[in-house]
């Protein structure tokens, strides 16, 4: 594949269920897959990015805004947000590291029949990566809130800083 | 429902006016120069004698504070803060701390700040943290509000004409939308956004 600019990652599995029905292979799977797998990107890949190039993970809103079920999801996306930051003081200029935290993206939810009037259009979480990628900031976890259009008023009424 | 509109005549003041006779709203206009009450509301006492005409109100829009200084930062001085300063920030807090009483209960105050606070520019120091200051006494001062009197802050971009909306920034009348929102719904503290995906770079 020869040398890159940028790699952004949109992948990652980790499971729902109850805190008390959480087995250690449903831990084990979020872990492996969402956090390492995204993790390894960096590790094994930065030496494929150019300097001053950049990547971007995947985290989720579940890590501050969490719902019954979720522990496990929020944990990762959690650790996905300090990693980045911890991560970001050691590439120093050489590597740009940024991780986008979505929320429901409506498209999915349509597709899964559930109301998708609080969820964010696929193409406005978009912005938020695109953001991250073209600007100069490293260490940042981006809400992709910031971006939701004015049309999607619900997400603006249970989110503005 | 009796709502008084400080700012009626300008831009985005006459749209929400528009919308809201259109929802059968008793309207009250409040402006410098023109108006059902002629008020300067930068001024304490101008703002007293005009709550003492309006009498009892079930809403309150202030689409004032819109004008502070535009100057490259190095050459902002403490005039020009403080210009912002009283028309943005203090003439709008003023306007809920003396409106308070002759506000009904579960009445509305609904106060304008801007996008400068998330996407500023070269000229816009001396607004946009202002901005930030009326989003943030909003949400501060909501909650310590009595008889269910609601406050909330609409946040509006420079608006566009019809048929131009574009990279997140939307007309008068769609702005209007957000304060009619405000008073007619039942949330408070909260700051409602009249842009949207903007894709602005802010670190």
């Amino acid at each position: 594949m020869g040398s890159v600019d940028a790699v952004i990652s949109t992948a990652g599995a980790a499971a729902f269920a109850p805190l008390k029905e959480l087995t250690d292979a449903q831990f084990e799977l979020g872990w492996n897959n969402k956090f390492l797998g995204q993790v390894n990107l960096l590790r094994v890949g930065q030496r494929f990015i150019n300097k001053g190039g950049v990547v971007l993970f995947t985290s989720g809103m579940l890590a501050s805004d969490p719902i019954p079920g979720s522990a496990s999801v929020s944990a990762v996306n959690g650790a996905l947000n300090s990693f980045v930051i911890a991560a970001s003081i050691e590439l120093g200029d050489k590597l740009r590291i940024n991780v986008i935290s979505p929320i429901f993206v409506k498209e999915t939810m349509e597709k899964m029949g559930m109301d998708s009037s609080s969820g964010m259009s696929a193409a406005n979480t978009a912005i938020a990566y695109q953001v991250a990628l073209e600007g100069q900031m490293t260490g940042a976890v981006i809400d992709v809130r910031d971006y939701a259009s004015f049309d999607e008023k619900n997400v603006n009424m249970e989110y503005s800083r | 429902m009796k709502i008084i509109i400080i700012g009626a005549s300008g831009r985005i003041g006459s749209k929400v006016t528009e919308a809201l006779l259109a929802k059968g709203h008793e309207v009250i206009r409040v402006g410098t120069r023109s108006g059902d009450i002629m008020a300067d509301y930068t001024n304490e006492q101008s703002v007293r004698e005009m709550f003492g005409q309006a009498g009892e109100f079930v809403a309150l829009i202030s689409v004032a504070g819109g004008d502070s200084q535009f100057k490259r930062y190095a050459d902002q001085t403490d005039d020009d803060f403080l210009f912002g300063f009283e028309r943005k920030f203090l003439s709008q807090v003023r306007l809920v701390r003396l409106g308070e009483v002759c506000a009904r209960d579960n009445a509305s105050f609904t106060l304008t700040s801007g996008f400068l606070s998330h996407y500023p520019n070269e000229a816009s120091i001396a607004t946009g943290p202002l901005n930030s200051a009326v989003d943030t006494f909003v949400s501060n001062t909501a909650p310590l509000l009595q008889r269910n009197i609601r406050l909330n802050a609409v946040s509006p971009a420079p608006i566009v004409e019809p048929g131009q909306e574009r990279k997140g920034l939307v007309t008068a009348a769609q702005t209007a939308e957000r304060y009619v929102d405000a008073v007619e719904g039942s949330f408070t503290g909260k700051v409602l956004r009249a842009w949207g995906s903007l894709p602005v770079v802010y670190d």
